[in-house]
Formats: structure tokens, sequence, C-alpha cells
């Protein structure tokens, strides 16, 4: 299906909008520099040629939001067939070098430190874990994701204690 | 979880250049991803004529009736393998477009897919090359008038049946273990999405 003028006028404004979520969840999905951006371009491949079939039964956010996380969870699945393993949350072993939440924030490197933690994830956890990032409210990641909301502040609320936890422990 | 969290702010900070893509790059991509699926598809093709070639010359030249059914067979089984091959990837491909889908069931769909192919592709696979090879193996031990006795030939002829049957059976049961571990992940999946 070829996306029409409509759908490209969609995409360049969703582009525009969401552009720095996509980077940001490539970060956090994708170690490797130019893995990551071939991750990138298809985020923006897969979200062009999808918005051929938006039909604005959702919103444009929960769009794109649902497009490029699929896209990445199916880089994720290819990576992993082509061995590379990556750990359950709770069987995490390696944890980023640093002490706490505000030493973390202080630090330069903090981000790509909390991009390795979210990396390990398990997909659904770091789905849920970066749609929070950027600000999405329960209802709104429950929305795009297909799980009660309920389960979803369980989940964020089980994964920061995990995260500060995980510094505090390596801090001693 | 509306509480101020500054974790949120770092990750606010992150964003760099932005990245855009033009329709023209977008087009160019996609076409690139295009003419991989042919590319793939080409080399099975190429592999499949392959067999078909060597198989088809063994039963020309060789005048034993077993290595020449054997070969036919394989060469039927080649063809079969090659034609699902373009059905799944017609399946599974057409749109190449991600869906729009909830996360939850999107990660569903990939996980029965990866299931029902790790359940099915040694019966498509593997065993349409069964008969064939039995047929070629038999052929070759025992109308290639060899002087080894009759029993040392069909004892050979069980250890090359036994090793094939091992490895077919290997091949069987890892892809069966797999097939159940992801059947746990989805029933773990719908009881999460049940709430």
């Amino acid at each position: 299906m070829k996306p029409s003028q409509t759908a490209n006028q969609l995409y360049i404004e969703a582009a525009d909008q969401f552009a720095y979520a996509m980077q940001r969840l490539a970060r956090a999905t994708e170690a490797h520099a130019e893995r990551r951006r071939d991750l990138l371009q298809d985020m923006h491949v897969q979200l062009w040629k999808s918005l051929a079939a938006f039909d604005g039964r959702c919103s444009l956010k929960t769009w794109v939001y649902r497009v490029i996380h699929n896209t990445a969870a199916s880089h994720v699945s290819r990576e992993v067939r082509q061995s590379v393993e990556r750990a359950d949350l709770v069987e995490a072993e390696h944890v980023p070098d640093f002490s706490d939440l505000q030493v973390m924030i202080e630090r330069d490197d903090a981000l790509a430190k909390l991009h390795d933690w979210i990396r390990k994830l398990k997909t659904s956890d770091r789905q849920i874990l970066t749609l929070y990032l950027e600000d999405l409210s329960a209802a709104e990641i429950a929305d795009i994701t297909g799980l009660k909301p309920g389960a979803i502040a369980t989940r964020i609320s089980r994964l920061k204690t995990k995260l500060a936890q995980d510094f505090k422990e390596t801090s001693q | 979880m509306t509480d101020h969290d500054p974790l949120r702010d770092l990750w606010a900070t992150d964003t760099g250049d932005k990245f855009t893509m033009s329709i023209s790059d977008l087009t160019a991509r996609s076409n690139r991803f295009q003419s991989r699926i042919e590319r793939r598809n080409l080399t099975e093709y190429i592999a499949a004529a392959l067999v078909v070639g060597v198989f088809g010359w063994l039963a020309y030249i060789v005048p034993v009736w077993s290595i020449r059914i054997g070969s036919l067979l394989i060469i039927v089984a080649a063809l079969y393998v090659s034609w699902k091959l373009r059905q799944i990837g017609s399946a599974s491909g057409t749109p190449n477009v991600a869906s729009a889908q909830t996360l939850a069931s999107h990660h569903r769909g990939e996980l029965v897919r990866q299931r029902d192919a790790l359940r099915s592709v040694w019966r498509w696979y593997l065993l349409p090359f069964v008969p064939g090879i039995l047929v070629f193996m038999l052929g070759t031990t025992l109308e290639t008038g060899s002087n080894l006795p009759i029993w040392v030939e069909l004892a050979t002829s069980a250890v090359s049946l036994g090793v094939m049957g091992g490895l077919f059976y290997g091949i069987y049961a890892l892809n069966a273990h797999a097939a159940k571990k992801l059947d746990r992940e989805i029933d773990a999946l719908d009881s999460v999405m049940e709430g």
C-alpha cells in the first residue's frame, strides 16, 4: 500500500512531533550505533507506511507509539534470534555503576547508563518504562499497550523500585 | 504517577539533533527492504534449482531404478518446500507494515507465529525429503554391485539411517521444546492481558 498525500502530510507532522520520542526509544532499545540508526529509519518507514491505514479510531499519539514500539519489539526479536541474550528484569545481574538517583542525574553519562539499564529489561517492561518516561499517564499507556491501567501502575512502581534498588546495591 | 519524577526530567534532556527523513528517503529505504526480500527468495529458488539439477542429472545418468525414483522424490520434495516457503513468505510479509495493534496484541501475535512455525517446520521442511532419501540410500546400498556381504551393506545402511533419524528427531525435539516455552509465555501474557 503506497501512502497517499494525506498520509505523507500526516507523517511529516507526526515525525516532527515525535522525532525525539523515536530517537529516545531507539537509544533505549539498541546499543550498537549502526543498528540503532537502522532501527530509527525502520521506525520512520513503518510509521509512514502505517499512516496510510490511519482511520482516527485512536489518537495520532497512540498510533505513533504503537507503531514505533512494535517496530522496536520486532527489532529486538530479530536481535535475540541472532544470539543477543537479554536478561529478564529479575535476573538482571549487571547493573550500572552509580550510587543513587541524585548522583545519577548529576553524572554526564547518566543517560547512557539509564539506557543501558533499560535495554536489559524484557520487552514489555522496557515498553512500559519508556512510555512512562515520555510523560504518558497510566491510562494512555494502557491504551497503547492493551494492559489494564492498574497493572501498568503496579509495573511502573515495581520497575522504579528495582531501579532504585539496583543503584543502591551497586553503591554499597 | 503524576508526581514530579527526576527520572522523567533526565529522560527529557535526551534530545540532540532531530532525525528526519524525506519522503524520497522513505521510499528508497522501503524499496531496499523489498529488494532484500526478493534477493532472499531468489537464493531459495537457486537452492531448489541446484537440488533439481543435481538429482535430475543423477536420475538421468544412473541406470538404477531405486536411485532414479529416490532422486525424483527428492526433486518433488525440493519443489514442494520451495512452494511452501513462497506461500509462507507471501502470507506473512505482504504488507511489510508494523501494526498499530496494542503492544500486547502485537507481541502475542509474534509469539503465536513463532510457536506455530517451530511446531510445523519439521513437517513441511524436513519430512518431505525423507521418502526420497530413504529410497536413494537403499538404492545406493543394494544395487551398486558392491562385493561386500549383504548384511554388512544393510548394517551400514542401518547406521546411516539411524544417524539421519537421530538428527531429524533432534531437530524435532528442540523445536517442540522451544514451542512449549513460547506456549508458557503466551499463557503468561494472556493472564496479564486479562488483568
